[in-house]
């Protein structure tokens, strides 16, 4: 569950990336986040992750208040939470189960573990075959797929996705947005910051839509043009 | 930390050794060449303070008798010197065991001394071990308060022992400043490759920390490999001191044969410097990748 009252961030130059916001996702639910550049999605989205920290006002993700999470709790938050990033963020260097494998190993996961999990997810998001290529012998929704899997493989309660198919043809961005309801439907919660108005409209989910760092709208079952 | 955290943190940091492996080659090219310096002055160091204990037990006062004096003013002098704290032996040597003394010590040219047997020159003499360097003021004041008793002139070689006392003072703290100033700049060198490592590997870092990777997780392998050029860093020096010890000091006792003095042996001085080297490099591995680390870890 996602809580946030009064949120704002104001970044040391002044500018406002989020402006007393306030809003709650409850578990399980679908939701995108809305909004054109400097809106305030991505400020959001790094308040979510705890690379920024509030200015003002209270921001509480899975029961941790995110405003008095110390330095040393940051990873073990981190761990309770899978992210997608548009650039894929993949280690060039590992083949596909390295790369899915090492978010397990540094949770401490055991070898046996691992070698359960790994291919099993790697199934769900249809990339068995590939397991041993690197991430540069795929294509850009292959890539993706691997990052959902490493996303989720240590099995968050909170999928966070920050423009998952901004770097993908349309025909791959649905796969993805697919696969990400098929991690809903197993009862993650999944927030997903987009510009995809043809995805945002035909998936009828949640939509929260954020303008100068403010909520304008927060529809059930919307689009991105209710947005204006 | 657990064991499958060790290994992995084991394996990382030899993998990161083996990609930077000409940064990794450099540093322990420097870091070997100052660990080499510091064995070389510790060496120098050690035997120089072995030469002053020995000095110090070697060398001793001289005390030259009046000429004339009867058997019992010799043994009333030399019970007062008995007497004397901190002394702790005492030679007499007549005129005449000086002179066979003086004749053996010229060996070959011995005939020049022959008129001498009849009107020897050479007076009776004491010779004094004294316990420290640090008791000669005492014993010496001492026998000048004996001069009425029959001594003569003290003679001693305490001017050669401040000397060297002084030299090796002064060695001391030049060596320390050598060492002190090479081991920054290895801290510098391993610094930056590690630096050089992070830096490649800084999405992965980045990467790590979104997952959820703690900082010590992150920090273990760059440290390791911090650790590995250290010890590394170590044992070259030391085996090229340990190879040189013996024939240094074999030329050194061979081409100055007045020095007579006996140097430490190989195995006492390296049971010595090996711990030293191998905690100074892991030492100075540890800080260089602890400190470039540092700022790659606020994500």
């Amino acid at each position: 569950m996602i809580v946030a009252e009064n949120l704002t961030k104001i970044y040391e130059n002044g500018a406002k990336g989020i402006d007393h916001l306030s809003l709650r996702i409850e578990d399980g639910e679908f939701v995108f986040v809305v909004g054109s550049s400097g809106s305030g999605k991505t400020t959001l989205v790094k308040l979510l992750l705890r690379e920024v920290t509030p200015t003002e006002g209270k921001l509480i993700v899975n029961g941790d208040d995110l405003s008095a999470l110390t330095r040393g709790q940051m990873p073990f938050y981190r761990r309770r939470m899978g992210v997608v990033f548009q650039d894929f963020r993949l280690l060039t260097n590992k083949t596909i189960y390295e790369n899915v494998a090492f978010a397990m190993q540094i949770v401490g996961a055991s070898n046996r573990d691992i070698r359960r999990s790994v291919p099993s997810v790697l199934a769900l998001v249809g990339l068995q075959r590939k397991a041993k290529a690197y991430p540069d012998q795929l294509s850009g929704g292959e890539q993706q797929r691997t990052a959902l899997a490493r996303a989720i493989v240590n099995k968050p309660p909170l999928l966070l996705a920050d423009e998952p198919t901004g770097n993908l043809d349309p025909d791959t961005a649905w796969d993805i947005v697919t696969l990400l309801e098929d991690i809903n439907d197993r009862g993650t919660t999944v927030v997903v910051a987009t510009h995809a108005k043809d995805i945002v409209d035909q998936m009828k989910k949640r939509v929260i839509t954020l303008r100068n760092g403010n909520l304008v709208r927060d529809i059930e079952k919307g689009g991105y043009r209710d947005e204006f | 930390m657990n064991f499958r955290s060790f290994s992995y943190t084991i394996m990382e940091a030899f993998r990161g050794l083996i990609k930077n492996r000409l940064m990794s080659a450099a540093s322990i090219i420097t870091l070997s060449s100052c660990l080499f310096m510091v064995s070389i002055s510790f060496c120098l160091a050690v035997n120089l303070d072995y030469l002053l204990i020995q000095m110090e037990s070697m060398m001793s006062i001289t005390v030259y008798l009046e000429d004339g004096m009867s058997t019992e003013e010799v043994n009333d002098l030399i019970g007062r010197v008995n007497q004397i704290p901190f002394v702790t032996q005492l030679e007499f040597i007549s005129s005449g065991e000086a002179l066979e003394r003086f004749k053996v010590d010229l060996e070959d040219s011995a005939h020049i001394l022959d008129g001498l047997d009849k009107d020897n020159p050479l007076p009776n003499s004491l010779v004094l071990d004294i316990d420290s360097l640090s008791h000669w003021d005492y014993v010496e004041n001492n026998l000048n308060e004996l001069k009425e008793y029959g001594v003569e002139t003290i003679q001693h070689g305490r001017q050669a022992a401040n000397a060297l006392m002084t030299v090796n003072n002064l060695l001391r703290v030049v060596g320390a400043l050598v060492i002190a100033g090479l081991g920054v700049i290895s801290v510098v060198i391993i610094f930056n490759t590690i630096r050089i490592a992070v830096n490649t590997r800084k999405t992965e870092i980045n990467i790590m920390k979104y997952v959820g990777a703690t900082d010590a997780f992150i920090r273990g392998p760059f440290i390791v490999e911090g650790m590995i050029i250290g010890i590394f860093g170590a044992v070259i020096p030391l085996a090229g001191a340990y190879a040189l010890y013996n024939p240094v000091k074999d030329f050194l006792i061979n081409s100055l044969p007045v020095i007579d003095f006996l140097f430490h042996n190989q195995s006492y001085v390296f049971s010595l410097l090996t711990p030293l080297l191998f905690a100074v490099g892991v030492l100075i591995g540890i800080v260089g990748s602890t400190i470039s680390i540092r700022r790659y870890l606020n994500v």
